[in-house]
């Protein structure tokens, strides 16, 4: 384990080369600040209940410092996460297709200081809307749409995530979105 | 990296795509994200960073000549072990009072009626029903009195939030029973800014409990005499019935809630709806993710931990003033602080102490 991981609190990493064109020089707790955000609102907006999406985001975090010495640093850690998060996410599917409690009986809200119970419902219900014409795309446009959109990936980083080319990952974006476009325009019209 | 970098070329010449775009920014940002767990699971990693240093930190060379005061060093830190483990169970769990009976909170006239704040510095308590007070324990500070809206109606319990920055207090009137958000500020005089999460007629409500992140309130709701335990979210006008029973208290991790039922302390399993008993005992309080302190009909404090297929239970040593007298134990943040409410004569007193 590199000692780059100590509390915070990270002894210089030099990149291997100067030829070296993307290095990674933070710590895992750097990381972890920066990143545990976009993880946590990747899975709980994959997984219906904001539980079980903590669970896994947890999971996701400890899977992450036990393998971090096999992180490369030369390629962007955005990419490395969001796999383990992604896997861990079908994972998760494949084993438990079922969700006792629906999120938005949960009351998960983001802490917000301003009294807002309208706007906060009417976004929820934008939220559930959006999640039930996501669900009609194909699996590979909702992995797409959600590590692109919701995970805030980059086309090439999403391409590294799935194993895809990041042809084949643009083309999927622009079909998914044209397509929930026409979901949003038409009142559902699947028309995969 | 800026919204607009993440659209592509072809993405942007489509103004409607453009549009869904922009949307899918809006509500990707109106997904919530859980800053308790983003705190707790860092401390979890740190720990765990700690262990695998030390897993991976270098082995002392193995010399001959060091090799029989190594031993002799290992005999020695094992005895030194063990005393320090036989100290640390005759001194662990251990109560100690600070303040056998705090001041002018005869007022008071039940137990939910003051609360520790989750600091353990100061407590929150209603006098004679109809005002508000909160007071800092060490006693070279003043106390501040809260003047909530102009009702009625009688203040019936209090609960604080775990930021601190809120209470939740519970009016009970003849016609209409209330819930009050108080926003307050602990270390000064404050105007009360409040508002009202819920009001019912009919009702009553009591024991409300905040969720760990400060978003649900759960709480007695009592008709006709029957005790239900309802959740009210504090930021919009969701609510729902969890199930029978009364006094709840949420888990650290907000995935449970301990409650009492019929005198008996169990703990219902908000994901799966699983109840699991405990054992006789009401006010139960979590004092660690997997323990839960309560208190016996008997009137002393135990502690239960739920393993994974039994519940072992240990009596919490109380001071001799408190024993078999002991109605609700209210604890700090970190469960060092605790406010204990006993039965002195026919009126309640209020005890602070502190767990060794």
């Amino acid at each position: 384990m590199g000692m780059a991981m100590k509390q915070g609190v990270q002894e210089p990493v030099s990149p291997p080369s100067e030829n070296v064109e993307y290095f990674e020089s933070r710590s895992f707790t750097e990381l972890y600040d920066e990143y545990f955000d976009k993880v946590n609102r990747y899975l709980r907006y994959r997984v219906h209940n904001p539980w079980d999406a903590d669970d896994l985001t947890t999971t996701v975090f400890l899977k992450a410092l036990e393998k971090f010495d096999q992180y490369s640093r030369t390629s962007p850690f955005a990419s490395w996460i969001f796999r383990i998060a992604h896997n861990t996410f079908v994972d998760f599917v494949r084993r438990n297709r079922e969700t006792p409690m629906d999120q938005e009986e949960l009351f998960q809200d983001e802490a917000d200081d301003t009294w807002q119970p309208e706007q906060n419902l009417l976004t929820n219900e934008e939220v559930l809307l959006l999640r039930e014409r996501l669900d009609m795309l194909s699996q590979d446009q909702r992995d797409v749409l959600t590590l692109r959109y919701f995970a805030e990936l980059k086309i090439h980083q999403v391409a590294e995530v799935l194993g895809k080319s990041e042809s084949s990952v643009k083309m999927i974006s622009y079909r998914a979105l044209q397509q929930l476009k026409r979901l949003y325009e038409g009142g559902n019209r699947d028309e995969r | 990296m800026r919204d607009d970098e993440r659209m592509s070329t072809e993405e942007l010449h489509d103004s409607t795509i453009t549009d869904l775009l922009r949307h899918l920014q809006q509500l990707r940002r109106a997904v919530p994200v859980n800053y308790q767990l983003k705190a707790e699971l860092r401390e979890k990693l740190l720990e765990r960073m700690r262990e695998m240093e030390l897993q991976h930190s270098p082995q002392p060379p193995d010399r001959d000549v060091g090799r029989r005061w190594s031993v002799w060093g290992i005999y020695g830190g094992a005895v030194v072990l063990i005393l320090a483990a036989v100290l640390l169970l005759v001194t662990r769990d251990a109560i100690v009072v600070r303040e056998e009976e705090l001041a002018g909170l005869r007022m008071a006239q039940s137990a939910e009626q003051v609360a520790l704040a989750p600091d353990g510095e100061h407590i929150a308590y209603v006098a004679n029903g109809d005002r508000l007070y909160t007071r800092p324990l060490s006693e070279d500070q003043q106390e501040s009195r809260f003047i909530l809206p102009a009702t009625t109606g009688r203040y019936r319990a209090v609960a604080w939030s775990h930021s601190g920055r809120q209470l939740a207090v519970v009016e009970e009137n003849q016609q209409v029973n209330r819930i009050w958000l108080v926003e307050t500020d602990p270390d000064g005089a404050v105007r009360a800014s409040s508002r009202l999460l819920k009001e019912e007629k009919g009702a009553v409500y009591h024991t409300p409990s905040w969720s760990p992140d400060n978003l649900s309130i759960a709480y007695t709701r009592m008709t006709g005499g029957k005790e239900e335990i309802w959740v009210s979210s504090t930021l919009s006008l969701q609510e729902k019935r969890v199930t029978e029973g009364s006094q709840p208290d949420w888990s650290p991790d907000g995935g449970s809630i301990a409650f009492v039922k019929g005198g008996t302390v169990s703990v219902l399993n908000l994901r799966t709806g699983e109840v699991r008993t405990i054992g006789p005992g009401t006010w139960p309080a979590w004092i660690a993710p997997d323990q839960i302190a309560y208190t016996t009909p008997q009137g002393n404090l135990v502690v239960a931990r739920l393993e994974e297929k039994s519940v072992e239970s240990d009596m919490l040593p109380v001071p001799a003033a408190m024993k078999d007298r002991i109605v609700r134990a209210d604890w700090s943040r970190d469960r060092k602080e605790i406010l204990i409410s006993y039965q002195a004569g026919q009126s309640l007193a209020f005890g602070f102490a502190v767990r060794r």
